[in-house]
């Protein structure tokens, strides 16, 4: 529980890019990278996987592929916020 | 108004409090997917019957825990299981937030005698028939209050690491229901329901800390 730095979870993972995608409106895949930290692979993955789960939207203009939020992934980040806030209580992060 | 209604009305909301916290343990779990949260909210739930069955009783018998000790009836062997009730939840939470860290801290062995002894009105009425019950219904409170202290203690470390309000109002609430055992034991021990009254009131202190912490936690989104 408190033994300092661990690796992140998948949950914060999609978390930081979801978080990403809110602050940043209309968003690269380059962006999203860099502000999630995250290696081009998993990158990949996990976009792929929130699309899927229609966290968010895939589009494409003349410049290439751009991702927004959706309406359920604004309320997944509510909900994963408010779990974490919760967690947070008992010394655990998620 | 008597002191069985006061405290029953206490318990009820302290009981509605521990299954909310249980429901949103339950429900974060869902999401998170963490053991401790499994433990907190099996914890709560034990804690939130166990007070709501206590509500009843002492609603339905016009007695608290101890009146039932002072006349010895069989209202005191549904205490008791309220009591172990709780022992069980806290024993939960204190698992929960890793007990193994505490093996060579306090024991309850220690702690029980040494509270036995302390009083001498709980000798005199050892030697009656009631004596296993009693003597159950005291050590399970004194096994409590060991818990309890394991339960702090961690909260303690979780808010110097986290150092987060959110942590501060989980301690504080376990902190007031740990003095309230405290003071329910003496309780116990000296018979005492003025102490009981003032046990069960700090410890509705403690719960609306952990209703203030539900709350706050729910309304943080950034």
């Amino acid at each position: 529980m408190l033994s300092g730095e661990r690796p992140r979870s998948a949950l914060k993972i999609y978390l930081d890019i979801l978080v990403t995608v809110r602050d940043e409106g209309n968003t690269r895949p380059t962006k999203i990278l860099y502000r999630a930290n995250l290696s081009h692979d998993r990158l990949v993955k996990y976009l792929g996987e929130l699309s899927a789960k229609q966290l968010l939207e895939e589009r494409q203009d003349e410049d290439g592929k751009y991702y927004t939020l959706t309406q359920k992934g604004l309320d997944f980040i509510n909900q994963i916020k408010k779990a974490e806030a919760f967690v947070m209580g008992f010394g655990l992060a998620i | 108004m008597p002191a069985a209604t006061i405290i029953s009305v206490l318990n009820l909301l302290s009981g509605a409090v521990a299954l909310l916290i249980s429901y949103y343990a339950y429900k974060n779990n869902r999401i998170v997917g963490s053991i401790l949260l499994r433990y907190i909210s099996a914890g709560f739930l034990l804690l939130g019957v166990g007070l709501f069955l206590q509500a009843g009783t002492e609603s339905l018998v016009s007695a608290t825990a101890i009146d039932a000790l002072r006349v010895r009836d069989v209202e005191l062997v549904m205490f008791l299981v309220y009591t172990a009730l709780q022992l069980v939840a806290y024993a939960v939470f204190a698992w929960g937030y890793g007990l193994s860290f505490f093996s060579r801290g306090t024991s309850k062995g220690t702690v029980v005698p040494i509270a036995l002894a302390a009083s001498s009105t709980l000798t005199r009425k050892l030697l009656d028939g009631a004596v296993f019950v009693l003597a159950i219904y005291v050590a399970s409170q004194a096994a409590i209050v060991v818990l309890l202290f394991l339960i702090v203690y961690q909260g303690v470390r979780v808010f110097s690491h986290t150092q987060s309000n959110l942590s501060l109002m989980v301690l504080f609430g376990f902190a007031l229901i740990f003095v309230a055992h405290v003071l329910m034991l003496a309780a116990a021990l000296t018979l005492g329901s003025t102490i009981f009254l003032v046990g069960n009131t700090i410890e509705f202190c403690g719960f609306v800390s952990l209703l203030f912490f539900l709350f706050w936690s729910g309304r943080v989104v950034r």
